[in-house]
């Protein structure tokens, strides 16, 4: 008894057919030659990804109802959701990463508080693509943005293209506004805040730092004196996604961080900016989707709306200054107390006092 | 015999590929029959092959800030010279000597020799410079 495709394959033999048979060894040929290619290939995303963990990879679970990854079945707070086309949101793991993924790989803007996220993250990202981390992008130097640097950067060397590449002999590349740079390191002699491999390799100083990946140009944007002096929007032209950083956000009033640059005005023109750059779909609503440093996926109404709270509390904040009042006085005048349910904390990271504390010195410099 | 050779022909000169980004020739860039000196801090140090890149800015005596391309050796001679990726800090105090560029005008230099107050030196003898250029 002969099987089937036995028969199959004898029937497509030609007997004396020389050249079949040199095709035949060359198709062996270049398949095993793709098979080693494609193990190296893999071995080069798993040393990138996960070449530091030595305990089994953490897998993500994913709700097809929902279309959204979960890093973990019992804490569900670390999450993957999808924005547009090849764009994701993580949120969960500081501040919010947006993802793209595409044929030439992943690129990130943001890497989260790091730390116990790191692994989470990385699960999150290994199921949204098999493709390796090939780009990262700062949107700030702030720790909640930017402590995921190194494990996100990987341990490989070259991530661009040629010897050091992009990356600085560092591993994937890092983007950042120049000041990003300034704020992680430190000089020779000096000691840096954070580790060597965190720091940006590509950074720029202009008003633009353009970047063509998967298909798709993405602009970073520079917002000068904003939240710190070093933020930058990241807007992805094709898929019509801006990654605002902590610019704009969902669940608070600005962290402006007035030691570091920041100043109430910054904020108000980046959003402003950002305002610009969003063109709605229809009756406010829907269009360019916009990725807050926190809170949830956006559109320009929401954006709209932050803007216009944020440009009535620096209007009562400037007039009290104007006036003479003391801090304190600000402070116990309830200047933001319409908008204290949707934005204020009295207690957490970020009270609102804290924020009028900034508003009142940003605002009181000459 | 011809047809079993054709694999293997390719994958010989994918093998010799190599990258020639921003590969040039020193000579056709700069003047080499001048020298000129500038003090400034880093701001920009790119390790990379070809030829490396430092950005430093320089603050002229009229008080305005200028950023200077210095250009260098690529990431592996840099490397054999002891120099790594974090060598050279943005911040670092620096003083380079090279050559100018043949555009009139142009803040680009081609790196001989670079000073840090802490001590550290880089610089390339004759012999050393002819080799880089090979």
């Amino acid at each position: 008894m002969v099987a089937p495709a036995a028969v199959a394959a004898r029937r497509l033999q030609r007997p004396g057919d020389e050249a079949n048979k040199a095709m035949k060894y060359q198709f062996v040929f270049v398949g095993i030659t793709a098979a080693l290619l494609g193990f190296g290939f893999a071995a080069t995303v798993q040393g990138q990804r996960g070449g530091q963990q030595a305990s089994p990879l953490r897998t993500a679970i994913y709700d097809p109802q929902q279309k959204i990854y979960y890093a973990d079945s019992n804490d569900r707070t670390v999450r993957a959701l999808p924005v547009r086309d090849n764009v994701w949101m993580i949120v969960g793991a500081g501040g919010n990463i947006t993802v793209q993924t595409g044929d030439e790989g992943v690129l990130v803007v943001d890497t989260g508080s790091g730390g116990a996220m790191t692994d989470k993250v990385q699960a999150l990202l290994r199921a949204i693509s098999t493709k390796p981390i090939r780009y990262v992008l700062n949107t700030s130097y702030r720790p909640d943005h930017t402590s995921g640097n190194e494990a996100l950067r990987g341990a490989s060397a070259g991530g661009g293209g040629g010897g050091g590449g992009r990356g600085g002999g560092r591993g994937t590349p890092i983007a950042a506004h120049e000041s990003v740079l300034a704020r992680m390191s430190a000089p020779t002699g000096r000691s840096a805040p954070t580790a060597v491999n965190a720091w940006p390799s590509e950074t720029y100083y202009k008003e633009f730092h353009d970047i063509y990946f998967n298909g798709e140009g993405i602009q970073m944007i520079h917002i000068p004196d904003a939240i710190t002096d070093g933020d930058s929007l990241v807007y992805f032209r094709r898929s019509d996604v801006i990654a605002a950083g902590d610019i704009f956000l969902t669940t608070t009033y600005p962290v402006i961080d007035i030691k570091t640059g920041g100043t109430l005005n910054g904020v108000i023109a980046g959003l402003n900016k950002l305002l610009d750059l969003c063109i709605v779909k229809e009756k406010q609503e829907g269009g360019t989707m916009v990725i807050p440093g926190h809170g949830r996926i956006s559109d320009e109404a929401d954006v709209l709306e932050y803007r216009d709270m944020l440009t009535i509390v620096r209007d009562r904040v400037q007039d009290a200054v104007k006036k003479g009042r003391t801090l304190q006085q600000v402070q116990a005048a309830g200047l933001t107390k319409d908008y204290d349910g949707r934005y204020g904390a009295t207690t957490g990271p970020w009270t609102t006092a804290m924020f009028i504390e900034a508003a009142y010195a940003s605002l009181s410099k000459k | 015999m011809k047809v079993k050779l054709a694999p293997l022909f390719v994958l010989a000169i994918l093998a010799t590929s190599v990258a020639a980004y921003a590969h040039h020739s020193f000579a056709a860039t700069y003047d080499e029959a001048k020298t000129m000196e500038i003090k400034g801090k880093i701001v920009v140090f790119q390790f990379r092959n070809p030829h490396s890149f430092v950005t430093v800015e320089v603050t002229n005596a009229d008080g305005k800030k200028v950023r200077w391309g210095v250009e260098g050796p690529g990431s592996t001679q840099l490397a054999n010279s002891g120099i790594q990726n974090d060598t050279l800090r943005y911040g670092d105090e620096v003083v380079v000597s090279g050559n100018p560029s043949r555009t009139p005008g142009e803040a680009k230099l081609r790196m001989r020799t670079m000073k840090r107050p802490d001590g550290f030196s880089f610089g390339f003898t004759d012999a050393e410079r002819r080799a880089t250029e090979q």
